[in-house]
């Protein structure tokens, strides 16, 4: 009973917890380049293909994370695309994450772009000149520390995944309860575990901000 | 507006075409059997989390009473054992998309279920009770109107429940072990599970303290199941599980795993 | 495949999408009302000379932001539970909502209060308005002007984020949808509504808080 009970299982929380990491390693890096790709369709201004990312954002801002999470797991095999547990959380994870960092890169760009448009104008530089050398460079800055706090989200966004009995941190911690009959003590464990991914990673983003907010040199 | 409806309007109409234009991985002409022994493997759904079914050892690899039955099988056919751990939620669907050849465990022949799968012969016999906390005033199948009682998504429990009492009010979890818990804890008065089940869980964990409501045996016949239409595969399995309950392997299993004889004999002598 | 079977979704279409519809919005609208009070507190509780006060306040923003809202309702339902404080599913799933989401607003409105210009608190302390006043008059209605949208986008993810007390056998939509497919072995039926509800759901929240935003805050001078 009680805490002692869960640190004799603490293996398997660390097992969770590796698979966690990793499952969070993947979205986020598949998230940021399907995101990026379509932030930047989308500022490129091209009304259909605008409006079809934006309908994408909308849908997946929509609804919530678990029933796309749904959705992934038992709806694609039906239509012929062999998924395992892993394979739905990580298109669950990338297509969620994809929306909202689209907006956040787009962002970025559009705010970038107002100031250092007209002038690289003026300068005389050419679309793609000012895109690559002024717009990009500087909007990929802006979007850091929103994109990392994002990050942190997808992290704890991670033990959806647990609810179809993916072998996460959480999962795992649940299988822990079954033999601890200790919930409280197990729980309040593993989110010690998530403190150690999303407290350094909050300080990085606080570090993000401030240099932001000074502006970068 | 417009651009955003048009795009919303062309993403939709992928989707949908997609949706009808892909179907399922339909089964060839061929046995599974046939098809198995060509691959060299089987792949073998095994129900996770279930102690002692099939559930992760402290060093983390998958065993039980399933594990050690699908050992057997492969070993029988000849072929290397691949398994696809399962929930009660997905066994039917990884059998129609033919995921698994064959989903081993406890899993209940219904009409219902037996429209999309086919099954062997039952090789054991289970039974639905309901467990109250020890010190529960509640006695009878009665005593359970308007009472909680917690059931996990996608089991015949979770159907049969509101069907046994209709005035009682399911909470229907994702797992068994958190409908266990719940009603451990107090958030359901009652848990409506599987006698096996809780007869395993009562070797591991110490702390269970529930009592069984007598007369409420609703008992199940649990087999082994499979894609419709292969009657050939039908038979190996059924031959399989012939034996291994003519030669009392299935009995040794059961003590083993769960430390006691089997509850119920088969109503039948199959063998 | 290309059959779809729309009856499996009319027949149950008011057990299992409208009132599960129904209990989301509940629970969201609890969880936000609880959050939003929570936020307040704890937003001028950071704010605060007292060290106590600032100090309690940051802490229970940096644990509720850093753990999982999965994590915390199963700590809320399981974990009190199993020290003795039970909680029915509905209850433990709108005050976990609420203290998650608690975290979020107590900064949303600590940034909305922040800026708030000083000379209207100044003009205000001029005219004679005392305390509570001030606050309620001056320093609130401008704190939440500021932040509208992001109060807006807290309650659209209040909203959605209910979908995770299913795994505690509240009967809100995502829930009632499982059971609907685990039933009938149909995916796309039951999932395609729910999404169309939640879409629903959320374009309508949008377009009602435009309108409440214009009407509470475009009659000022």
């Amino acid at each position: 009973m009680g805490f002692s009970a869960v640190f004799a299982n603490i293996a398997i929380l660390i097992n969770g917890f590796v698979v966690t990491i990793q499952l969070s390693i993947i979205a986020i890096v598949l998230g940021t380049l399907l995101g990026s790709l379509l932030g930047i369709l989308r500022a490129l201004d091209f009304r259909i293909l605008s409006g079809t990312i934006r309908a994408y954002v909308a849908v997946f801002r929509g609804t919530p994370l678990l029933m796309q999470l749904f959705f992934a797991f038992f709806g694609l095999p039906m239509l012929g695309f062999d998924v395992d547990r892993a394979a739905a959380a990580v298109v669950a994870l990338t297509s969620y994450s994809g929306a909202y960092i689209s907006e956040i890169v787009y962002g970025g760009i559009i705010a970038v772009a107002k100031d250092q448009g007209d002038a690289a104008k003026a300068v005389g530089l050419s679309f793609w000149q000012m895109m690559r050398f002024v717009v990009l460079p500087q909007a990929m800055v802006v979007t850091l520390a929103p994109l990392v706090s994002w990050y942190i989200g997808v992290v704890k966004d991670t033990t959806v995944a647990s609810v179809i009995g993916y072998t996460d941190l959480l999962r795992n911690a649940t299988a822990v309860v079954a033999v601890t009959n200790s919930p409280f003590e197990t729980y309040l464990v593993t989110a010690g575990f998530f403190f150690l991914l999303t407290v350094p990673m909050g300080r990085v983003v606080a570090i993000l901000e401030a240099r932001t907010a000074r502006g970068w040199q | 507006m417009k651009p955003f409806r048009l795009g919303a309007v062309l993403l939709a109409a992928t989707l949908v075409s997609v949706a009808c234009s892909t179907t399922p991985t339909e089964s060839t002409n061929k046995s599974a059997l046939d098809q198995i022994i060509e691959r060299g493997t089987i792949r073998v759904g095994v129900i996770v989390n279930w102690v002692p079914l099939g559930f992760n050892d402290p060093s983390g690899e998958l065993v039980g009473y399933e594990v050690d039955q699908a050992n057997a099988l492969a070993k029988a056919l000849g072929v290397k054992l691949e398994m696809v751990p399962t929930t009660a939620a997905d066994r039917i669907p990884n059998l129609l998309t033919n995921k698994i050849d064959v989903m081993i465990g406890l899993f209940t022949p219904t009409l219902e279920r037996s429209k999309s799968v086919a099954f062997t012969q039952p090789f054991i016999i289970d039974a639905l009770v309901v467990g109250v906390p020890a010190d529960s005033s509640i006695q009878s199948i009665s005593d359970l109107a308007g009472k909680t009682v917690a059931v996990t998504k996608g089991t015949t429990e979770a159907d049969q429940i509101l069907q046994i009492q209709p005035a009682a009010k399911p909470i229907q979890f994702d797992d068994t072990d958190t409908s266990v818990l719940a009603v451990k804890q107090g958030q359901a008065d009652a848990v409506f599970e599987s006698q096996l089940f809780m007869m395993a869980k009562a070797t591991t964990d110490t702390g269970l303290n529930l009592r069984f409501l007598s007369g409420v045996a609703f008992k199940e016949n649990e087999a082994w199941g499979l894609r419709r239409g292969d009657p050939e595969w039908k038979a190996y399995l059924n031959e399989f599980l012939y034996l291994q309950l003519f030669d009392g392997t299935n009995d040794q299993l059961f003590d083993k795993w769960f430390k006691g004889k089997v509850p119920f004999p088969l109503p039948y002598s199959w063998y | 495949m290309g059959g779809f079977d729309w009856g499996v979704i009319l027949d149950n279409f008011q057990a299992v999408f409208i009132d599960g519809a129904l209990i989301t919005l509940v629970t969201g609208f609890g969880a936000f009302t609880l959050a939003f009070c929570i936020g307040v507190v704890a937003a001028i509780a950071r704010r605060s000379r007292v060290p106590i006060l600032r100090w309690t306040a940051t802490v229970y923003v940096e644990a509720f932001r850093n753990t999982p809202a999965l994590v915390a309702l199963f700590l809320i339902y399981f974990g009190l539970a199993g020290l003795g404080l039970r909680l029915s599913n509905l209850a433990a799933g709108v005050v976990s909502l609420g203290l998650t989401a608690g975290a979020y607003m107590t900064e949303i409105i600590r940034a909305g209060l922040q800026a708030v210009p000083r000379s209207q608190v100044e003009a205000a302390v001029a005219l004679g308005l005392g305390s509570r006043q001030l606050y309620y008059h001056v320093w609130f209605p401008q704190a939440i002007r500021n932040v509208y949208l992001p109060l807006v986008n807290m309650w659209v993810n209040l909203l959605l984020g209910t979908s995770l007390l299913s795994t505690i056998g509240v009967p809100e939509l995502t829930h009632n949808a499982l059971v609907l497919y685990l039933d009938t072995f149909r995916p796309f039926e039951p999932f395609i509504a729910m999404t169309l509800i939640y879409l629903i759901l959320t374009w309508l929240s949008g377009r009602s808080l435009s309108v409440l935003e214009r009407r509470m805050f475009s009659d000022r001078g």
